[in-house]
């Protein structure tokens, strides 16, 4: 199968500052990809480089086939990829209904109100709280706020930057498996950058190993995780 | 002490311009993150649309007249909101882009400032030499107009009120609510408050940020250039006559805590009265005291450099951030 | 049309510019550049500073002179046939509070003139006696605005420093009489009658050796260790949170100092006019274009300050040499071009060269790491993205 998501040979930055260097992968369709690599080696940064928030100096990425380095990241939403950022990805003083409607902003009345019914039999515990503003829930309900508002847009592709960050653990397994499920049941692709190494490649399909902004690895997820070397040197996995 | 009610209603348009210059300073500041030190000269701007309206309109002959308000309202509104979207655009925006920091930018403003001092000199020179030469008699009385003009004369009276006592505290309501009603029951107001909260975030939902902000800059200079229209009602009309202003304006901004705009138009309006009364009160006091009748009005702004500085030392984020709940129970008006 | 040019005059009035400006700016440079504070209400010190010479100064003078000199002073006036019949020997007690008064002030000052042409050493006394009050109550006023300086954010601080000298100057200056006479002003007395004809020339010599002394202090200040601290501080505020006390005490002596300084200057420029009025001290003069000239010449450069000071008096005197001309031509006063041209200056130069026409030195202890957190500062916005380049390994 052709792979829905190419990158290739990027290297990328803020301004002047280099942070990705001679960065490839592919993502299949319908995988869950996950990218880690030790603090500050440029995780968030590709993902980011991705939906077009950096600068990219040389190579491509390429999306169904079609080029969208160096577009914006409006125009990049529209292709169907969703990306989730670690912090401030729902506004928090808006109630939790405000938030939907703003993710259906670009469509039309009547599908927004559908987009949205389906969104809220998916995630019930959105349906109390409509009236709450963003700012009163929890982090964990925040992150499945955010999902909801991406999956409003239907995305083919979800990019999730740490989106178990600074929640307890049971809290961020519910997380993580709410993501396996948007792949099981509404077939979409994942890249996720995960700071727990192990519980992200035990549900990976693929994976990339970046350090100091450089592939180290790419492949297999659990074959990363029995990696002799690699998963200790970089990762904090025991042997 | 008996309340004066004329002083009242003389409070009452001054207190409503206030209102309306702080909400919409604060609207800029939320969208913008920095004070604009050219907002008073916004409604400068405003205040001599109402002598062109005077002017261009007749009203020099026939006298009082509703279509002072009719005409120079929606001018200001147009005229200082264009100005106000402008200097967004032009200036605030590019320089924001280029990661100029805060003082440069607040520097921009006094800048802009400057320049809009400059052009208004520049049309009271022009305004002077116009009436100067007509062959009008009428026109040619209007000569001082443009440097020390009270327009007052001009503006019709309700009930032997005058319209702008009535018309300041209606415009300052209808803009307080049509602001919230706009903000909280419509889509666009929604993105505004979406775009001003979380600008990437928006963005990436397909929400026009440029367009919000624009649109905020606008509607904030346009209700600076109403504002103008009434203010130039109670005051001599004046190239520099926001230069003291904005000092009342500041403090209307930090009392409501420079983050609500609900809260900015309350500021305003206890500063218009703080200013008043304080005058009033304080004329009384030492009149008694010296024997001697003392007139105080010049040195109204002490009472909003008070109010800043007890603002800063006591609530910095403003009256906004107050427990109101906790206050009206220790007051035992609330259970 | 000919010009007519008097190149001396030029020349000197020139001088008396750049040198004012120059202290002025430079105190400015070291609140706003180096140390982060953004004084806004500039006017109000300069203000002070003249503020005290007439208020202070007046008083004070007609006093010691009707005490100390009274027969002198009486015989002048009974010299002088219109004061004569106004004031008596039983009016040379309050002598003091008429100097200070519009109506008094105008012809009192003749005698007061005539006064110390012939006691000039007295003259000198007084005058040395009352700059040392001009900058002592500057810095008064400097250490009363440092405590809410420490404690505000930058724009909040602007606001109240601008509301604040806008009240002085604007209000209390303007419409109170007791303290400069009111619309009208005061004049001053000739303290430094010792130059005899050329006391403007003198009074020019004197500012420009006060300018220079000021540079000189400026730069000692900025190289001073204290210096580098500041910078450091004004660039890194957890540097600043973290060294704590330290940074509280220098932040609060730049601002006294420039106060300071900013009121030498308002007291200088005072007796070289020979007059106090308010609204000779307003913010678009003192304030704004302090600003310019320093945002023109370079923020935290001392050299620079001194270069944009001359490049902006230039300019206003070259729009002073046209504007005979200008004026049949455009049907309005062309200052207001010269107002709106310094306000499309600052605006263009913050956007084409922010960092001045003489950008900042680098600090001389400057290490790879300052540089590395500068361009990271400079070119990176992302919280995020700046954590991770400190912590991590890719390379500017």
């Amino acid at each position: 199968m052709a792979p829905i998501l190419e990158v290739k040979g990027v290297d990328a930055g803020y301004g002047k500052l280099q942070i990705l260097f001679n960065v490839s992968m592919e993502v299949e369709p319908k995988d869950i990809f996950v990218i880690v690599g030790p603090n500050g080696s440029g995780k968030s940064t590709l993902l980011k480089t991705i939906f077009g928030l950096t600068r990219i100096y040389k190579g491509s990425i390429r999306f169904n086939g079609e080029e969208i380095t160096g577009k914006p990241p409006h125009d990049i939403a529209k292709t169907g990829i969703a990306y989730l950022p670690q912090t401030d990805n729902v506004f928090a003083q808006l109630t939790v209904a405000e938030n939907l409607k703003m993710a259906a902003y670009t469509l039309p009345p009547d599908l927004a109100q559908e987009r949205i019914s389906e969104v809220l039999e998916r995630f019930p515990l959105l349906k109390a709280r409509l009236k709450d503003k963003a700012m009163t829930l929890s982090g964990g309900q925040r992150q499945i706020l955010a999902m909801a508002m991406s999956l409003i847009r239907k995305p083919k592709l979800m990019l999730f930057d740490e989106p178990t960050a600074a929640l307890a653990p049971k809290l961020a397994a519910e997380i993580l498996d709410e993501i396996i499920k948007l792949r099981d049941e509404l077939g979409i692709t994942i890249i996720l950058v995960e700071q727990n190494a192990k519980k992200a490649l035990q549900m990976g399909d693929k994976a990339l190993l970046l350090v100091g902004g450089r592939v180290m690895y790419r492949g297999g997820a659990k074959e990363l995780l029995e990696h002799p070397e690699l998963g200790a040197l970089y990762l904090g996995l025991k042997k | 002490m008996v309340l004066n009610v004329q002083l009242f209603l003389d409070t009452m348009a001054y207190a409503s311009v206030l209102g309306l210059l702080s909400m919409s300073l604060t609207l800029t500041y939320i969208v913008s993150r920095v004070p604009n030190f050219a907002h008073a000269t916004f409604a400068a701007i405003g205040s001599y649309m109402v002598l062109i309206v005077v002017w261009l309109l007749g009203i020099y002959k026939t006298g009082p007249s509703w279509g002072v308000y009719y005409a120079s309202l929606p001018l200001s509104f147009i005229v200082v909101g264009a100005v106000a979207l402008l200097q967004y655009l032009i200036v605030l925006r590019p320089l924001a882009k280029k990661g100029i920091s805060i003082d440069g930018l607040m520097i921009a403003t006094l800048g802009i400032d400057i320049i809009l001092v400059g052009l208004l000199n520049i049309s009271a020179d022009f305004l002077e030499e116009i009436f100067q030469q007509s062959p009008d008699k009428d026109l040619r009385k209007l000569v001082t107009y443009p440097r020390s003009g009270y327009l007052s004369s001009y503006e019709p009276t309700i009930m032997g009120v005058t319209a702008s006592s009535i018309l300041g505290p209606l415009l300052l309501v209808v803009s307080t609510v049509g602001f919230y009603l706009f903000l909280t029951r419509t889509k666009f107001g929604t993105a505004m408050r979406a775009a001003i909260e979380n600008p990437q975030l928006a963005e990436t939902l397909g929400i026009n940020v440029n367009l919000v902000y624009s649109i905020s800059w606008f509607i904030a200079g346009g209700l600076a250039g109403i504002a103008g229209v009434i203010m130039v009602m109670t005051t001599k009309l004046n190239p520099t006559m926001g230069w003291l202003l904005i000092v009342s304006v500041f403090a209307g901004s930090i009392v409501g805590g420079l983050g609500s705009l609900f809260w900015g138009a309350v500021g305003g309006l206890l500063i218009g009265f703080l200013e008043q009364f304080g005058v009033y009160y304080t004329q009384i006091i030492l009149g008694a005291l010296t024997g001697e009748t003392v007139s105080l009005g010049n040195y109204r702004q002490v009472f909003s450099l008070g109010a800043i500085v007890v603002m800063l030392l006591v609530a910095p984020q403003g009256l906004a951030s107050l427990n109101w709940g906790k206050i009206l129970s220790r007051l035992g008006l609330r259970r | 049309m000919p010009i007519e040019l008097d190149i001396g005059t030029l020349a000197q009035s020139l001088a008396y510019f750049i040198a004012a400006y120059t202290i002025v700016t430079l105190s400015l440079n070291l609140e706003a550049g180096f140390t982060g504070i953004p004084n806004f209400g500039k006017h109000l010190f300069v203000a002070a500073g003249a503020f005290v010479v007439a208020s202070i100064g007046n008083r004070l003078s007609a006093y010691i002179v009707s005490v100390l000199y009274k027969d002198e002073i009486l015989k002048l006036i009974q010299e002088d046939p219109l004061l004569s019949k106004r004031i008596t020997e039983a009016d040379i007690g309050s002598l003091w509070s008429m100097y200070a008064d519009p109506l008094g002030n105008r012809d009192l000052d003749r005698i007061m003139d005539k006064f110390f042409a012939q006691h000039p050493e007295l003259g000198i006394l007084l005058f040395i006696l009352i700059l040392i009050l001009a900058v002592a109550i500057g810095g008064l006023l400097g250490l009363l605005i440092s405590y809410p300086a420490l404690r505000l954010r930058g724009e909040y601080l602007a606001i109240l420093l601008l509301a604040a000298a806008e009240m002085v100057v604007m209000a209390i200056g303007y419409y109170w009489k007791p303290l400069v006479g009111g619309t009208t002003g005061l004049f001053l007395p000739r303290y430094l009658a010792v130059f005899g004809q050329k006391v403007i020339l003198g009074v020019t010599v004197l500012l420009i050796l006060a300018a220079v002394a000021m540079y000189l202090y400026a730069q000692r200040i900025a190289n001073s260790p204290a210096g580098r601290m500041m910078r450091a501080v004004r660039d890194d505020e957890l540097a600043a949170a973290s060294l704590g006390k330290d940074i509280a005490k220098v932040r609060r002596d730049v601002i006294i100092i420039s106060s300071a300084m900013a009121a030498l200057a308002g007291a200088l420029i005072a007796i070289h006019t020979g007059s106090v009025v308010s609204t000779h001290y307003q913010r678009f003069s003192w304030t704004f274009i302090p600003w310019a000239m320093m945002i023109v010449g370079g923020v935290a450069n001392n050299s620079g300050v001194v270069v944009g000071v001359a490049i902006i008096m230039i300019l206003q005197k070259f729009v002073d040499i046209v504007k005979p001309m200008l004026a049949p031509v455009v049907p309005f006063d062309p200052v207001w071009l010269y107002q709106i041209g310094l306000g499309l200056v600052i605006i263009l130069m913050l956007y084409m060269r922010p960092q001045g026409i003489i950008p900042e030195k680098p600090s001389r202890t400057v290490n790879f790491e300052e540089i590395f957190e500068d361009v990271l500062e400079d070119k990176v916005e992302d919280e995020q993205a700046k954590k991770m380049i400190r912590e991590g390994r890719a390379t500017p």
